[in-house]
């Protein structure tokens, strides 16, 4: 069976080559939106099992039902209940970095987190490469 | 938009302009326009004259934040993206000339009631908008030196502005209001992100800033600034005003979204210092380094903020466009830029 990942490659290759090609002015500029967008779908496609792993194991770290989802997590703080600070801040750290992965790998902040924090980056792409 | 839709714009801007006979609307062209706001350039000509003009009007249908003419129905999140209405915006602006501040002179307001509905027609400055453009091209290199002493400056004379002056539909909360109205927009989105909610803790343990409260433009940024060869031409859409902290302004300006990739940490064109010294250049108290540092924390949970909400206007179905579903998924963003400042500020 056809993967997401492919059917996405296509889908992205169809709107950049095909249906950008012939259109103009506010409506080419949609396009480049639409095609910008697939990409981003084909790496949520790639990496978004790895994320949902890092996620469901961080909240169990810190004590909370894996299915509170971030909604759970933030109201925690909120509430201040007790949470575990330095494992707080490191799994929100590894999430956001693979999120950017994701939606915007080019982001001037995701390049400044991988300078100030180069063992989580290195940790992060581990995370991001296939095993074989 | 149809011909003949421009045509009944371009009668209706001949109304309230009073044009007669020899005086004619050409040009008439829209710039851009979302939910929010139209904007139109257009000219008024006659023989031996010719006048360069901006029309900015509100869709039918949406009401101004000040506006409580229809208090059952308002915009989805109206206190985040839906400004001041024009009227308010066209006192403003006369307000920041007055203080000395680069902005389009007021030419004519019109208000929901008339045919045009609510709109403000200005002189149009020359200059370039585009973020990317300001930043990269060879031609603003002399205007990129100056840029952020000029912003200093600008925002100087703004923070001068009496607060008895100001029109009283201008958002004027305390800190401690203000952290309640942001908890409040995340606790409406279902509290997307720890991120936020940590960095909203950390503005909590914080003192109230220490600079005066002044007019603050709030939304003062590449984009909202028309910039020549010779730097800042014009400061452009006030719809987000209010009476806040001094370091506010400055520190929005230097937030890392709003650097738009820049390396500089002004606005992504220019040093600390010289938004420090044009600032005290025009009489501002400048803030301290943290509290500058403090206010891009707020600006990126600002922004994060507006993602939502311009999310919120996609799922909605008020703007139903591309952009406002991505948007979205700009949120990792502020993330990333609220755990730098988060360690940077020890917070």
């Amino acid at each position: 069976m056809t993967s997401a990942e492919v059917l996405l490659r296509a889908l992205r290759e169809f709107l950049g080559e095909s249906v950008q090609a012939g259109l103009s002015g506010y409506a080419a500029y949609q396009a480049r939106i639409a095609s910008n967008l697939v990409a981003m779908l084909e790496r949520e496609a790639r990496h978004g099992d790895t994320l949902a792993q890092v996620d469901a194991e961080a909240l169990g770290a810190l004590g909370m039902d894996e299915r509170a989802g971030q909604g759970g997590l933030a109201r925690a703080v909120r509430d201040k209940q007790p949470l575990h600070q330095e494992t707080l801040r490191e799994y929100l750290l590894v999430r956001t970095l693979l999120r950017l992965a994701i939606d915007n790998p080019r982001y001037s902040g995701l390049l400044q987190a991988q300078a100030r924090w180069p063992s989580v980056a290195a940790e992060v792409d581990a995370l991001l490469t296939p095993t074989t | 938009m149809t011909d003949s839709d421009t045509d009944t714009l371009a009668a209706q801007l001949a109304g309230l302009l009073d044009l007669t006979a020899d005086r004619q609307v050409t040009s008439l062209r829209r710039l851009s326009g979302g939910a929010n706001m139209e904007t139109w350039s257009f000219d008024l000509s006659s023989d031996d004259r010719r006048q360069a003009l901006i029309l900015r009007r509100r869709p039918a249908g949406l009401a101004a934040m000040d506006d409580h003419s229809n208090p059952e129905k308002p915009a989805p999140n109206a206190a985040t993206l839906q400004g001041l209405s024009l009227t308010v915006e066209a006192q403003l602006l006369r307000l920041a000339r007055q203080a000395g501040v680069p902005v389009p002179t007021v030419v004519a307001t019109s208000s929901a009631q008339d045919s045009l509905g609510e709109a403000l027609v200005m002189t149009r400055l020359d200059g370039e908008a585009l973020p990317q453009r300001i930043l990269r091209d060879a031609r603003f290199d002399a205007g990129r030196e100056r840029l952020a002493f000029q912003c200093g400056e600008a925002l100087g004379k703004l923070h001068a502005v009496a607060l008895e002056d100001c029109p009283g539909e201008l958002r004027d909360c305390s800190w401690e209001e203000d952290l309640n109205r942001l908890q409040g927009l995340c606790d409406h989105f279902g509290n997307p992100s720890a991120v936020h909610q940590l960095a909203l803790e950390a503005l909590r343990r914080q003192p109230e800033p220490a600079t005066a409260r002044v007019l603050c433009h709030g939304d003062f940024r590449l984009g909202n600034l028309l910039v020549g060869e010779d730097g800042l031409h014009g400061v452009l859409d006030w719809e987000l005003a209010h009476i806040g902290y001094a370091g506010e302004d400055l520190g929005y300006l230097c937030a890392n979204v709003w650097r738009f990739g820049g390396a500089q940490p002004v606005g992504g064109f220019g040093a600390y210092r010289q938004l420090l010294d044009g600032y005290r250049s025009a009489g501002g108290i400048a803030p301290d380094m943290r509290e500058l540092k403090l206010f891009e924390l707020y600006a990126a949970l600002g922004w994060g903020l507006v993602c939502l909400t311009m999310l919120e206007l996609h799922e909605t179905g008020v703007d139903k466009g591309l952009e406002r579903a991505a948007v979205g998924r700009r949120l990792s963003e502020s993330e990333i830029d609220l755990l730098l400042l988060l360690e940077e500020l020890q917070l």
